[in-house]
């Protein structure tokens, strides 16, 4: 085919009338040929003023057909654009696996020191609860009929202890207070003084920074069997004690009945 | 949700089709009042289904947004391309329906003969149906056969029990009067449109 017979077909093409071999024909030649171009494009033009023409009514639905295309194009992307959608943060492997560990480790210490932070208050609990139960039972031999106590002074000096004797719980509770806390190497030692008789140990205690001291200390038989004590006293041994006191009474006191 | 703009501030074709490829679904909405009636009767003529043909203008409009970027490059007017991509499909469809020849209606003698359409006719539409009302018969059927019925020249021939070639020149010799009393509307579509609220 000819040129001319080529660009008699524009207006044809145009319409989508050339039959499959005319179209391929003209198609083959249209891309080398501005002239034809621009002869299918004034064609189309009209083809398409043509489509006023068409018979018909208007489409049934139109708004909802107008809504249908509108609402189909918000999720439609233009051909050869990338979506522009915000991606999910990808990290690498290793900074996860890195981040994993680190949380793990972090968890890990957090549990553990919960875990010690646990212990610690169960301890402290645990502690406290033997100290309630300590005072408890300190303050319940100091009371009741029972109670024997002994006040332990220097002589000419205000009371430094006193020794609570709970016949029915069968302890001594040494309380002191503004006595001197014994040096290095150095204890407290407490007697039990009979006259007529040796001087039996009623146990060692010290005092803390503030020269005070509550001790609880279970009687001795023999202190006891030994039979009425007369006073209380207090001697300064060397640490361990002694089997008989060393020195002089620093302190020393006359038991009493607490009634 | 459309604008409705104030007379003489319509926005032109080009501009619209410039908003499309810019992602402006709003534009689109536009288009489609401007055209969907138009592509849809069209539709409609060469399928002789509506619920089809409104399918079709769905699938045209969809198209047209998602090559919104190559829309705005083509050398093709909005109308034109919406018509070329219509009867494609109409085509298509009526041979997926099994309707390979159905009787091609006419085209209207007058722009008040569409029904459904309210407002004033459209300059363009005037010239149009002038433009077909002065052709012969056997050109304006030939064109009928052609537009409206998807036929091809040697279909067209056989149709009017013409020789193929002669088919052929009347279906040319149409096109280009057509094309000479509409040219102007060629050029200045747009500007015809922006007069036209």
């Amino acid at each position: 085919m000819t040129h001319k017979d080529l660009i008699d077909s524009a207006a044809a093409y145009a319409l989508g009338a050339l039959d499959g071999g005319e179209r391929q024909a003209f198609e083959a030649h249209l891309p080398g040929c501005p002239e034809c171009q621009a002869e299918v494009d004034a064609y189309n033009e009209v083809t398409g003023l043509l489509a006023h023409a068409a018979p018909g009514a208007a489409p049934p639905n139109a708004a909802a057909l107008r809504a249908r295309i509108v609402s189909q194009a918000n999720g439609v992307r233009p051909i050869g654009t990338a979506r522009r959608v915000k991606r999910p943060l990808i990290l690498p492997v290793w900074i996860a696996a890195a981040a994993c560990l680190l949380l793990a480790i972090g968890l890990g210490a957090m549990y553990r020191s919960e875990r010690g932070r646990v212990a610690q208050l169960q301890a402290d609990l645990a502690s406290a609860r033997t100290d309630l139960a300590v005072r408890d039972s300190t303050l319940a031999a100091f009371l009741g009929p029972e109670v024997h106590v002994v006040s332990l002074a220097q002589p000419q000096e205000k009371p430094s202890a006193r020794v609570y004797w709970n016949h029915t719980r069968n302890v001594f509770i040494v309380t002191a207070f503004a006595l001197p806390r014994a040096p290095q190497g150095k204890t407290y030692q407490m007697w039990a003084m009979r006259a007529g008789k040796a001087p039996l140990s009623m146990g060692t205690f010290n005092t803390d920074a503030n020269g005070r001291a509550t001790v609880v200390v279970s009687v001795d038989q023999t202190i006891t069997d030994g039979g009425f004590i007369d006073d209380c006293a207090v001697t300064l041994e060397p640490e361990g004690g002694s089997p008989q006191p060393t020195e002089a009474p620093r302190l020393v006191g006359p038991w009493r009945h607490v009634d | 949700m459309s604008v409705v703009p104030a007379r003489g501030h319509v926005a032109s074709d080009s501009t619209l089709v410039a908003r499309i490829a810019a992602g402006d679904d709003r534009a689109l909405g536009t288009l489609y009042d401007r055209y969907g009636a138009t592509v849809y009767s069209l539709a409609c003529a060469m399928i002789g289904d509506a619920k089809t043909a409104e399918e079709v203008v769905a699938a045209v409009f969809a198209q047209a947004w998602k090559e919104r970027r190559s829309l705005a490059k083509t050398r093709a007017s909005a109308l034109a391309w919406l018509t070329s991509q219509t009867r494609c499909r109409a085509v298509e469809e009526r041979k997926r329906l099994g309707r390979a020849t159905p009787a091609v209606p006419r085209f209207v003698r007058k722009p008040e003969d569409r029904r459904g359409t309210a407002g004033p006719v459209d300059p363009s539409k005037m010239a149009v149906t002038a433009a077909l009302a002065a052709l012969p018969e056997t050109q304006r059927r030939a064109i009928e056969l052609t537009m409206l019925g998807g036929l091809t020249t040697k279909e067209v021939a056989d149709q009017l029990e013409l020789p193929e070639r002669a088919a052929h020149d009347c279906v040319r010799s149409a096109m280009q009067t057509l094309r000479a009393a509409l040219a102007p509307r060629e050029a200045t579509f747009d500007r015809t449109m922006a007069t036209h609220v």
